[in-house]
């Protein structure tokens, strides 16, 4: 297998970023004092974390290189955006929108992530489940959410 | 005896209206969702964690148990009828369920896993009632380098049963417990890995991975898969449901032997529901008079994995309750559940709570009979939900996850944060790497320090303290044993493969 073959490897990539995490861990941890094996610091242990994972996550892209079978295939953007990005909105919008508006658009965005969504499906959806929502988390567990925008001033 | 009257008091507090309400809240949801197809039992658990804690630690347990073995059962009936396992526990029940769905069994298949999976959990909790307190009061002797070399065991054995490399995951298992060091140092009151942000002073909130992890990237990975897939129209009347006698017959002692299987794999570290359930479903094959039968629809091959994953998912509460060290992703859950309510995991959890740990074990009993009651007569319904198309599932999911994410301490940066676990979580899917170990790491991370710590303290430094004492010693031994056999083990089997293939 050629070299830029073998580095679409399963295994040398996820040992690429679980080592990279290690090294993060490590420069960041270098900040806190280290203390003695006696009487340690708060840097001790995350330091020998971060090493640990260094060397697993070095040992998995060698492994990966000298053995490794399996490229990464299959990545779909329209997914991995959709769904995030429906999160964030609901995430920035509960609060000022309130949690009826909020839900609405976090099921129809989410919604749009899918192939096989339809519109109208999703509209639906997204009113039972606003609807649910009120019901369940504000009338049934009382966790204190604004309903409706903020700007409405109604609740 | 110390026993029943402990359970009769189990009983007083598991049979009062409020707990018995969410006891039946927690079974039913928990099949509910665990039939929903896409959803495993992890994401269901993890969905569902947030309402728990707007109740009292009892009831949040009791419910939080429900879930489970509500959502094991459920999740039973979607790898009968639709081939697609919720959980790795029950992959294998697919290899002989979806074949006698097939045959026009499926209702047959159906009632023996039920029957299996109640008889199974209820053994599983005498198991429970009668282990725990024996080994509490051995744990009590165990000092900061027992629990330390424990957890290096109950980590190392996480590592070796998932799947893929075992250095990736113990990778993973690594990060986790980095993950686990965020927050504010309790000794030196120092704020580690915040980048910044007061949000993280108390550490990640252990919902926000699990949910980011099992929830959005399960989401985002389904999304890719999901196209037409084909139900069976199952006939579910009365009359096919009552088992035929040869099934009986045959089912039995495959229910018997899974179940002892089962609440002994339990226990240990790692082990858990797939392992037993696959073992089960080996001594059956091995043990049959006509192996072939097996694959094509044998009864054996789907009561004794399932009776064998229902008792392990029971007795798998005990090193969670006991020794306050989870065996796997499911109990790394419920300790943090725990945590979430104010009480310290360990050997004290017993005597300290008495009315939770009795409490629970009753309702264990009590909530195997009312999956009874709510699966054999109700199966037609849960059958129509498998109709429900994903399309319509998903998105309702989501909103489960972000709001249970917000609702835990109402704040919108654990819900950013979470999504940004749900991007790692895919990254993972993608690369191979089980979440599994991280979230056992994440958990146990914060006591593994600590106990580290003190361990060093004690012997002024000394590395040697964790040989020396001859418990610790032990637990370290079995972790290295345990990899050596898995690892040569592993090697073998990809030997032979590499020798069918080479011709």
């Amino acid at each position: 297998m050629r070299l830029d073959e073998r580095l679409r490897d399963k295994d040398v990539l996820a040992g690429l970023l679980l080592g990279g995490f290690g090294a993060l861990g490590l420069w960041l941890a270098l900040d806190y004092r280290l203390g003695t094996a006696h009487r340690m610091g708060p840097g001790y242990f995350p330091v020998l974390l971060s090493i640990a994972l260094i060397v697993f996550g070095a040992a998995t892209t060698v492994r990966g290189l000298l053995v490794g079978e399996e490229r990464v295939r299959g990545w779909t953007w329209r997914g991995l955006i959709g769904v995030l990005f429906a999160v964030v909105v609901f995430a920035f919008t509960l609060r000022p929108l309130g949690l009826a508006v909020a839900t609405v658009l976090l099921i129809v965005l989410g919604a749009l992530a899918g192939r096989e969504s339809r519109l109208w499906e999703a509209l639906a959806l997204a009113v039972v489940m606003a609807a649910l929502a009120v019901l369940i988390f504000v009338r049934g567990l009382g966790v204190p959410f604004r309903v409706w925008p903020a700007f409405l001033g109604i609740g | 005896m110390e026993l029943f009257s402990n359970l009769a008091h189990g009983f007083g507090i598991a049979l009062s209206p409020t707990n018995l309400l969410y006891c039946m809240m927690g079974v039913t949801l928990g099949t509910f969702v665990g039939v929903l197809p896409g959803i495993g039992s992890l994401a269901t658990i993890a969905m569902l964690l947030p309402i728990t804690f707007h109740l009292d630690a009892t009831a949040a347990l009791i419910m939080l148990a429900g879930i489970y073995y509500g959502a094991m059962c459920g999740g039973s009936t979607t790898s009968i009828l639709v081939n697609l396992p919720g959980t790795a526990a029950h992959a294998v029940t697919c290899i002989d369920g979806y074949p006698m769905a097939k045959q026009g069994r499926a209702a047959a298949a159906l009632v023996i896993t039920t029957i299996a999976s109640v008889f199974a959990g209820i053994v599983a909790t005498m198991v429970i009632a009668m282990a725990a307190p024996s080994l509490a009061r051995v744990a009590l002797n165990f000092g900061a380098p027992e629990y330390f070399s424990l957890m290096v065991l109950a980590l190392l054995a996480a590592a070796v049963i998932s799947q893929g490399a075992i250095v990736k995951s113990l990778a993973m298992a690594a990060f986790g417990l980095l993950l686990g060091m965020s927050g504010t140092d309790l000794e030196s009151g120092v704020p580690r890995y915040t980048f910044g942000h007061p949000e993280l002073w108390d550490g990640i909130n252990f919902i926000v991975i699990a949910m980011g992890l099992f929830g959005f990237a399960e989401v985002i990975s389904n999304l890719e898969r999901h196209a037409g897939r084909d139900v069976f129209k199952v006939v579910v009347g009365w009359r096919q449901m009552i088992p035929k006698r040869e099934d009986l017959a045959q089912g039995w002692k495959a229910i018997l032997r899974g179940t002892v299987v089962g609440a002994t794999l339990g226990p240990l570290p790692a082990a858990g529901a797939a392992l037993s359930s696959f073992m089960a479903y080996s001594i059956e094959k091995r043990s049959a008079k006509d192996p072939s039968r097996f694959g094509k629809g044998a009864i054996e091959g789907v009561a004794a994995p399932e009776a064998a994953n229902n008792a392990a998912a029971q007795t798998g509460f005990i090193p969670t309750l006991t020794l306050g060290i989870p065996g796997d992703s499911v109990g790394a859950l419920v300790l943090g559940a725990l945590m979430i309510h104010g009480i310290a995991p360990g050997p004290t959890v017993m005597t300290r709570y008495a009315d939770l740990f009795w409490g629970l074990v009753a309702s264990m009993f009590i909530g195997n009979m009312m999956l009874l009651v709510l699966n054999l007569p109700m199966i037609g319904i849960w059958v129509r939900m498998l109709t429900i198309p994903y399309r319509l599932l998903y998105p309702a999911v989501l909103f489960f996850i972000s709001v249970g994410v917000y609702s835990v301490n109402n704040s919108v940066f654990d819900v950013l944060l979470s999504a940004g676990f749900g991007l790692l979580g895919y990254i993972f899917i993608k690369l191979g790497c089980e979440p599994a170990p991280l979230l056992l790491g994440f958990i146990l991370g914060p006591m593994m320090e600590e106990n580290f710590r003190r361990a060093m303290l004690m012997s002024r430094g000394n590395p040697f303290v964790f040989l020396t004492r001859p418990l610790s010693l032990a637990f370290l031994v079995l972790a290295v044993l345990l990899a050596v056999f898995l690892t040569v083990s592993s090697m073998r089997a990809r030997r032979q493969q590499q020798e069918m293939a080479g011709g």
